[in-house]
């Protein structure tokens, strides 16, 4: 399939574009000003600097505040869960308890002779309701939810995660390690970067880096 | 376009984020924050005063998210849009925040000259500050796929899986967006002047 223009500039943007391809962006180029003025802008943010001192402080101050932040609500949780449940069974004895409390009045007669003609009106009511649900089919909903199976690594990928876990188990210290496995992340090679931070906190526990 | 199942560095991760493992969250948030962090500052800016606290909106809000990741892309991908989605927001509160001050009264002898400077004529000239507008005031598909395409550098087919939008959707809110460009680039005469009038 033949890219279309963005597809050029963006592969053009990345340094993928071939002589042939660069040729075929120039002419589409000079041939639509809309495109050029999107490519420019697309070159424009890539000159900018990504990567800036201090970034790393404030993505672990990011972190740190995620990580509280999921903490905080994990630990409320049950404190919750604790105070409805309370909640709950003290409503439930109050009704238990209320006609012991109140006396005979409260309790409803059963017999259709002893109702007023609004009490019978309201139970036959009711009655007819229920009836009425029962012959109405339930459909219950089902959640198509596709199974998502993770893709094998490749036994090279694998052997390169073990060769960085290895690695890391030989460095002096937890900022040695931190500093290879966030070189690896920024050069692309995440699964080895992820291995490096795996093998971090289980070597180095308690650091400040794990 | 055929999709062929993909290799996802961060799936397993995220396998383990969502079971609740607190190292495998620590590890998925080392290597995620980083990009988010470089996608909201293209979104926002460099000097915007709040680049950390959106990054962390946009990491809680991938966490938070990942119970509803379909498997559409990659997890990074998921991750980007949902950075790029947050710092959208946050560009489009600031800028309805902005016409809400113009609006009120100003004191005339605190407003800056008129006559711009030399650093504020290579910023006029250059297109960042108008796509930043632009992805401020146009609708939010448009916005959305003028982000990726132009300020991530994403191809049609990766908007298309990061948006789970038909490919030729996504070709329409892109061109829909290169008009809009068109017309705030010839509504301003440095950046006319700097770019070369249309042919």
């Amino acid at each position: 399939m033949r890219d279309g223009i963005e597809d050029l500039s963006v592969h053009a943007r990345r340094g993928e574009l071939g002589e042939s391809g660069q040729r075929v962006l120039s002419l589409a180029l000079r041939a639509s000003w809309e495109a050029l003025l999107l490519h420019e802008a697309g070159c424009a943010f890539d000159a900018l600097d990504s990567i800036l001192p201090g970034d790393d402080a404030i993505a672990q101050r990011a972190i740190h505040r995620v990580l509280a932040t999921r903490q905080r609500a994990r630990r409320w949780r049950p404190r919750y869960a604790r105070v409805a449940l309370a909640t709950l069974a003290w409503a439930a004895a109050a009704a238990a308890a209320a006609p012991l409390l109140l006396g005979s009045e409260v309790t409803r007669p059963t017999d259709p002779s002893e109702m007023t003609p609004r009490e019978r009106f309201t139970r036959s009511l009711a009655t007819r309701k229920r009836a009425a649900q029962a012959a109405t089919p339930v459909v219950s909903p089902v959640a198509s939810v596709p199974s998502e199976t993770a893709p094998s690594a490749p036994s090279d990928r694998l052997t390169s995660n073990r060769r960085m876990a290895a690695a890391v188990r030989e460095y002096a210290s937890s900022v040695q390690a931190f500093a290879e496995a966030n070189r690896l992340r920024r050069l692309g090679r995440i699964s080895e970067a992820i291995s490096g931070y795996q093998s971090l906190q289980r070597n180095f526990p308690g650091t400040d880096e794990a | 376009m055929p999709s062929s199942p993909r290799h996802d560095e961060l799936a397993a991760l995220a396998k383990a984020v969502q079971q609740g493992q607190a190292e495998a969250l620590r590890t998925f948030l080392t290597t995620i924050v980083p990009h988010l962090l470089r996608i909201v500052r293209r979104v926002l800016g460099p000097e915007h005063p709040d680049l950390e606290d959106v990054t962390y909106e946009a990491a809680y809000a991938t966490v938070e998210g990942l119970s509803r990741f379909r498997g559409e892309g990659t997890i990074k991908h998921f991750a980007c849009r949902v950075a790029v989605l947050t710092a959208m927001n946050v560009r489009r509160h600031d800028s309805t925040a902005k016409r809400a001050r113009q609006r009120e009264l100003v004191d005339f002898d605190g407003l800056p000259s008129e006559r711009p400077g030399p650093e504020q004529n290579l910023l006029a000239a250059s297109l960042v500050p108008v796509v930043r507008d632009l992805v401020a005031t146009l609708p939010q598909p448009l916005a959305e796929a003028l982000t990726l395409h132009v300020i991530l550098g994403y191809t049609v087919p990766e908007i298309v899986e990061a948006c789970g939008a038909r490919e030729e959707t996504v070709r329409s809110r892109l061109r829909l967006a290169k008009q809009a460009l068109r017309r705030r680039v010839l509504g301003n005469p440095v950046l006319r002047e700097a770019l070369g009038e249309e042919r």
